[in-house]
């Protein structure tokens, strides 16, 4: 379990992450095609790889042994990043679909 | 409930580790109690870190028990025990380097619901560093904000890893003092280090790690008089190897 005065901090990171790895997701699939709009197979890679950086992003910050202090162990901390990266998701695939949705009407 | 002076709030008992071939701790027992200050000595690759690793639920052990305030845990983790009042200052930085000070304490007053922020940095004298980043601050800016940390969190076993290394005399008579106050708090507080005369100052009881096992030594007289300790510890002179390093 997360600590809930943690959460505003594990929000902030692990949404700035998510952008920075839609970002990239985005140069990458850019030639394929259709690589913004959220799929569910799509968006469950997304919230795998933003489990990794989430811990590679510790790591590298070397807060294993602080937020260990703080009562916040690293399965919580990646569980709490793979449920906000899915909630992004899921926010980003509504929006995309809503937007769609407005510009076919206004098309029509 | 607060444990009164003198009673045990972390045992780790018989603990067993090995990296690989290398077995570092056989039988090593560490014992901390209320209100008290322990020492723990012993010289590189003793297996003074590893005993607090396990200790804390850091790393884990081959074998061995760790109650703490009680509670057995075969299976000791650090955010758990955490939780239950232990707080670990580990031999490297704690600090996060993205963060300044100010976010540290923060996090922490705001967690274990002690709102001394002010406090804690006047304690070690870091009041204006407050809003620096951690990796901006000097190496003894970083150590007294740690320990700083570790009195802000309020607990009931500190357990200090080398705290004194590579600091100046002035900034290790300050993290004694601070120790000390925790102490007389009520809370257990565990420290390593090679610091011989500053440690011998600070503590009330000497446990000396050799050859992955640990030997209870008593008060600091007590451990000075110790002939096995002096020759294979202090040396001839009984001042101490002083942070030569003899890996």
């Amino acid at each position: 379990m997360i600590p809930r005065e943690l959460l505003p901090l594990l929000l902030r990171r692990t949404l700035v992450l998510w952008i920075l790895l839609r970002l990239l997701l985005g140069l990458v699939g850019a030639t394929v095609g259709d690589w913004l709009l959220p799929s569910v197979g799509l968006s469950l890679r997304v919230a795998v790889l933003l489990a990794i950086v989430i811990i590679l992003d510790m790591r590298r910050r070397g807060e294993r042994i602080l937020w260990g202090n703080l009562g916040a162990g690293q399965p919580a901390i990646v569980a709490a990043a793979v449920v906000i990266g899915l909630i992004a998701e899921m926010t980003l695939g509504l929006v995309l679909r809503l937007s769609q949705h407005v510009m076919q009407g206004g098309a029509g | 409930m607060t444990p009164r002076v003198g009673q045990e709030v972390l045992r780790a008992d018989s603990m067993t580790a090995r990296f690989g071939a290398r077995s570092v701790l056989t039988s090593a027992t560490l014992r901390a109690a209320a209100g008290r200050v322990t020492v723990l000595f012993g010289r590189n690759g003793a297996g003074k870190s590893t005993l607090l690793s396990v200790a804390a639920g850091l790393r884990a052990a081959d074998s061995g028990v760790v109650t703490f305030q009680g509670t057995v845990h075969l299976r000791p983790w650090l955010p758990t025990l955490a939780r239950e009042g232990l707080f670990l200052l580990p031999d490297r930085d704690l600090l996060s380097p993205s963060m300044t000070l100010r976010d540290h304490f923060t996090l922490f007053a705001h967690r274990y619901r002690r709102p001394f922020v002010q406090e804690a940095a006047a304690l070690v004298g870091v009041r204006d560093q407050l809003d620096q980043s951690a990796a901006r601050c000097s190496g003894g800016e970083r150590r007294r904000a740690e320990v700083a940390l570790a009195w802000l969190r309020g607990p009931t076993c500190v357990l200090a890893d080398e705290p004194y290394r590579d600091v100046a005399p002035a900034v290790g008579e300050v993290l004694s003092r601070v120790f000390r106050r925790m102490a007389e708090d009520g809370c257990a507080v565990v420290v390593t280090g090679h610091e011989t005369e500053t440690l011998l100052d600070l503590a009330d009881n000497i446990v000396w790690c050799t050859a992955g096992t640990t030997y209870e030594l008593g008060t600091p007289a007590q451990a000075r008089a110790h002939e096995r300790f002096q020759a294979e510890y202090l040396g001839p002179r009984g001042t101490g190897i002083n942070g030569v390093r003899d890996q």
